[in-house]
């Protein structure tokens, strides 16, 4: 992927905010597939509401295309209106977690053997259970376990990416696991 | 292995797995076209003169990138036309509306 170019981007999501239907294309056909990949990779949701995820993220982008300022790419903006999209997915649905020592058990049994056909479906349920818990985090503990467990960042590497100290990205670390271990034994749903 | 590694470690491969399984799931072919088709009706009506034009969606643009240098562009046009147009004592009788009385 190559290094996106503000000036274009910001010319780009300009060009939404006055009407502009070649450059609402363009933004369609860039960043549906890439949004759509994201989408699924990050959450536990089906292929059908991933894809009705990245194409309302691209609704809305289109409505408030005139609040876009370029700080930060327009990858990087899409996608964070992508994790609120997906966030609300996970609280309107409000599944029950799973118990915990089924879900750690089933884990290392199913990952470490060749799946049956039946231990794919339970290891879906798994999956989509921790990604439950995991989207019901405060957005700032998800995403350091995202970026550590799922990307395989250095504490140092969140901490740039966050602009938080380092201290700070174990902190939230420790916290979104411990929340993690909460919510998927059903103790705990507020925790800070 | 402690209790937290092995816990750790299972989310790890969780996580993982499950982005491993739909790395390679293709985008409906379909997909593509449905969304224009969506994000062009979410687009503000735009079946109106003067917003049907090129120019206005381009004045727009210009507008929303950079309003300072748009108006002054905008300015330096109007008064070229305005100079074309009615000739050099138009604008001499602009300037002289601008220094006010006296």
């Amino acid at each position: 992927m190559s290094t996106p170019d503000p000036e274009a981007e910001r010319r780009l999501v300009a060009s939404i905010a006055a009407g502009d239907r070649d450059a609402a294309r363009t933004l369609c056909e860039d960043y549906l597939p890439r949004l759509r990949a994201y989408v699924l990779r990050r959450s536990g949701l089906d292929n059908e509401t991933a894809l009705e995820t990245a194409q309302e993220t691209i609704l809305a982008a289109l409505r408030s295309a005139q609040v876009f300022r370029g700080e930060s790419s327009l990858y990087t903006w899409l996608c964070a209106i992508a994790r609120r999209k997906v966030a609300d997915h996970y609280r309107r649905a409000n599944r029950r977690p799973l118990s915990l020592d089924g879900l750690i058990v089933a884990g290392l049994t199913l990952i470490d053997t060749g799946p049956l056909p039946e231990e794919i479906t339970e290891r879906e349920e798994m999956a989509a259970a921790i990604h439950s818990a995991l989207w019901r985090l405060p957005e700032d503990q998800r995403e350091a376990v995202f970026r550590k467990y799922l990307d395989d960042r250095s504490v140092a590497e969140i901490a740039a990416e966050l602009g938080r100290s380092e201290k700070a990205v174990e902190s939230l670390l420790s916290r979104g696991r411990a929340n993690l271990r909460k919510r998927l034994t059903g103790k705990g749903d507020g925790a800070r | 292995m402690t209790a937290n590694q092995w816990f750790e470690e299972n989310i790890r491969r969780v996580l993982k797995g499950r982005a491993a399984r739909v790395a390679s799931l293709a985008l409906p072919a379909e997909a593509l076209a449905d969304t224009l088709a969506l994000c062009l009706g979410a687009l503000r009506p735009r079946n109106r003169w003067p917003e049907n034009t090129r120019l206005y969606v381009a004045v727009r643009a210009r507008l929303a990138e950079d309003p300072v240098r748009a108006l002054a562009g905008l300015g330096v046009a109007a008064a070229v036309i305005v100079y074309l147009g009615f000739g050099q004592e138009s604008l001499a009788w602009l300037g002289s509306l601008l220094r006010g009385p006296g």
